[in-house]
């Protein structure tokens, strides 16, 4: 059964229409990458999934139930979303800020510190523990926000940009803790840019360009040239990854503004 | 990041309390010794002690400084815990009840209810008009100050600098005009004073401090969950617009009551909660308690300081807690600038 699925979905903003009858849905144990260029929509379609945004026409189910009919608390312990910027500007210690992430849970202090414990070990974060969040590094932020994300152990983790501010090895250590996660059950929707890196972990790619869903499938499948040719507006190569096979983006021009 | 122990907080800030209150009651015209503020005290709860005392001692400590201290620890602890919940509310560090406007609106609601309901409502005209007058001029301010899900620092301070100078216009003018013994003099709500206390008073501010103390901390996770931004606590689960209008709700409800009692007086829910959060963090299940007793306290030292300083007169109390607490707003002010990346 799909654990989320958009069916049919659209949103308007005045004349803009953001996205546009788009359906997509993704497995219990399936990590589903979601590229395309600015402005493509695929922001609109996390805060969508989330239940953030109510949609302007069509709807988003999670585990088979119409998100609009779910409460908020329901949905918490359904769905983790990890928003693309981080806003928190009051000193809290960075365990503070991934005990939270179990809010939904009501459980105990010690439940909560146990959890946030597990995650920040698994995320590379423990040593930041003690750390005051406003103090950190963009990156560590984002890191500290997804280990947060994770301490609230969802069947569903939406995320937008989770790899954006962060080195190469930590962009790994993310691809890796995400693909751990949906190989032990999980549905991830991550929004990413890095078509290599989605690439390599991901097991469907979902392709945004102007609202509309242009392909979706393998990343073998769908990371052609024509395709990302005409979505990117720039000329590609994809040749095999020398090591592990996957298709790898390769950008010999065209980038420019005609 | 070292930070104090919860219990070495409390334990301080409650001796810090006591030692206060000690003050208030023995410091004045009339001495009156530490001993002897107990013996008084023992006195009137039927007890018996070796300590002598005069009938004027007596009658200064129960009738005057008593009522007075009591108020000054309801307003305190008022201005305390609405300064810490309008600032997670708002999640900006500057929004003390004065500076957003909310303590001038709930003057001029306090003026006009009075002048209006005063017949009716008796003793409860001030405070109802003070809160419903506190929480016109909030919503009026945030819904200036609000964009995309944050309020501006600047525009939230600039919006509240106009709604105090309009509604604490209105006020001075009615008062002026009306000329009508219950309003007390011009000044009044706009510096406050301590010195109108009495047991009557207190009884009538009491209840609506009361209910804010004891149930703002009840949605202390929700607004930790808050500051991490209103998105990510709606993710969380947190009914974000339910969670604002109750906590805006009874922070005003406690501004309103205390500014109908004594006035607008600045600045106390902007130091203490600032403070608390310096050596305790900003965790509101120890930020709202402890600004409470916190403010109480500095309330507290702070009349004692103001009828004291410059005998036989009294200085308004709201002049001193800006004096303290002009500074500390400039300083905050920059640092907040620098760490927002210009006045955002």
């Amino acid at each position: 059964m799909s654990a989320a699925a958009a069916i049919g979905l659209g949103y308007r903003v005045g004349d803009a229409t953001l996205l546009d009858g788009v359906d997509l849905d993704v497995a219990d144990g399936e990590f589903l990458g979601v590229i395309g260029p600015n402005g493509a929509g695929k922001t609109t379609l996390v805060q969508l999934l989330s239940g953030e945004l109510h949609p302007t026409s069509g709807r988003v189910e999670i585990g088979g139930r119409d998100v609009a009919t779910m409460s908020l608390s329901e949905l918490a312990l359904l769905r983790a979303v990890l928003p693309e910027h981080h806003v928190l500007q009051f000193a809290f210690r960075c365990l503070d800020v991934v005990m939270m992430g179990r809010y939904p849970h009501g459980g105990s202090e010690a439940d909560a510190r146990a959890a946030a414990d597990r995650v920040m070990t698994k995320t590379d974060t423990a040593s930041l523990a003690d750390r005051l969040y406003p103090t950190l590094s963009a990156g560590e932020q984002a890191r500290v926000s997804f280990a947060r994300v994770l301490a609230q152990e969802t069947p569903l983790v939406l995320l937008d940009e989770p790899t954006g501010s962060l080195d190469l090895r930590h962009q790994e250590l993310v691809m890796g803790t995400l693909r751990d996660l949906a190989d032990s059950g999980a549905a991830i929707v991550a929004v990413l840019h890095d078509i290599n890196l989605a690439a390599r972990f991901v097991d469907r790619i979902a392709i945004l360009d102007g609202g509309l869903v242009r392909a979706v499938g393998t990343p073998e499948a769908v990371l052609r040239p024509d395709v990302l040719g005409s979505v990117y507006g720039i000329d590609v190569k994809v040749v095999p990854h020398p090591e592990v096979g996957c298709p790898l983006i390769l950008p010999i021009g065209g980038g420019r503004v005609d | 990041m070292w930070r104090i122990p919860v219990v070495v907080l409390f334990g301080g800030l409650v001796l810090g309390l006591i030692g206060t209150m000690g003050l208030g009651l023995g410091m004045g015209a009339v001495e009156i010794s530490p001993a002897q503020v107990l013996a008084i005290l023992l006195d009137h709860l039927g007890f018996d002690t070796a300590t002598e005392f005069s009938s004027t001692q007596d009658a200064v400590l129960w009738s005057i400084r008593l009522p007075r201290v009591m108020l000054g620890i309801a307003v305190g602890g008022a201005l305390g815990v609405a300064g810490a919940a309008f600032q997670g509310i708002f999640r900006n560090p500057l929004a003390d009840p004065h500076l957003i406007g909310i303590s001038s609106g709930a003057a001029l609601g306090t003026v006009v209810s009075i002048l209006v309901f005063g017949g009716v409502l008796g003793s409860f005209a001030g405070p109802v008009g003070g809160i419903a007058g506190g929480l016109g001029a909030g919503v009026t301010v945030y819904m200036l100050a609000r964009h995309e899900g944050r309020t501006e620092v600047v525009t939230l301070v600039l919006a509240g600098l106009a709604v105090a100078a309009i509604t604490g216009a209105g006020a001075s003018f009615l008062s002026v005009a009306a000329d009508d013994a219950r309003l007390g003099s011009v000044l009044f709500y706009s510096l406050g004073s301590l010195a109108v206390a009495t047991w009557d008073l207190l009884w009538v501010t009491l209840p609506f401090v009361a209910v804010a103390v004891v149930f703002l901390p009840v949605a202390a996770r929700r607004l930790d969950l808050l500051l991490l931004g209103e998105r990510e606590a709606a993710h969380l689960g947190v009914d974000v617009e339910r969670t604002r209008m109750v906590v805006v709700g009874l922070a005003t409800t406690a501004v309103g009551a205390s500014v109908a009692a004594v006035g607008a007086i600045g600045f106390v829910g902007l130091l203490v909660p600032h403070g608390v959060r310096l050596v305790a963090g900003p965790g509101h299940r120890v930020l709202l308690p402890a600004s409470a007793i916190g403010g109480a306290a500095l309330l507290v030292l702070t009349d004692v300081v103001a009828r004291t300083v410059a005998l036989p007169f009294e200085v308004p109390i709201g002049l001193l807690t800006a004096i303290i607490g002009g500074p500390v707003f400039l300083l905050l002010l920059g640092r907040t600038r620098r760490e927002h990346g210009g006045w955002g």
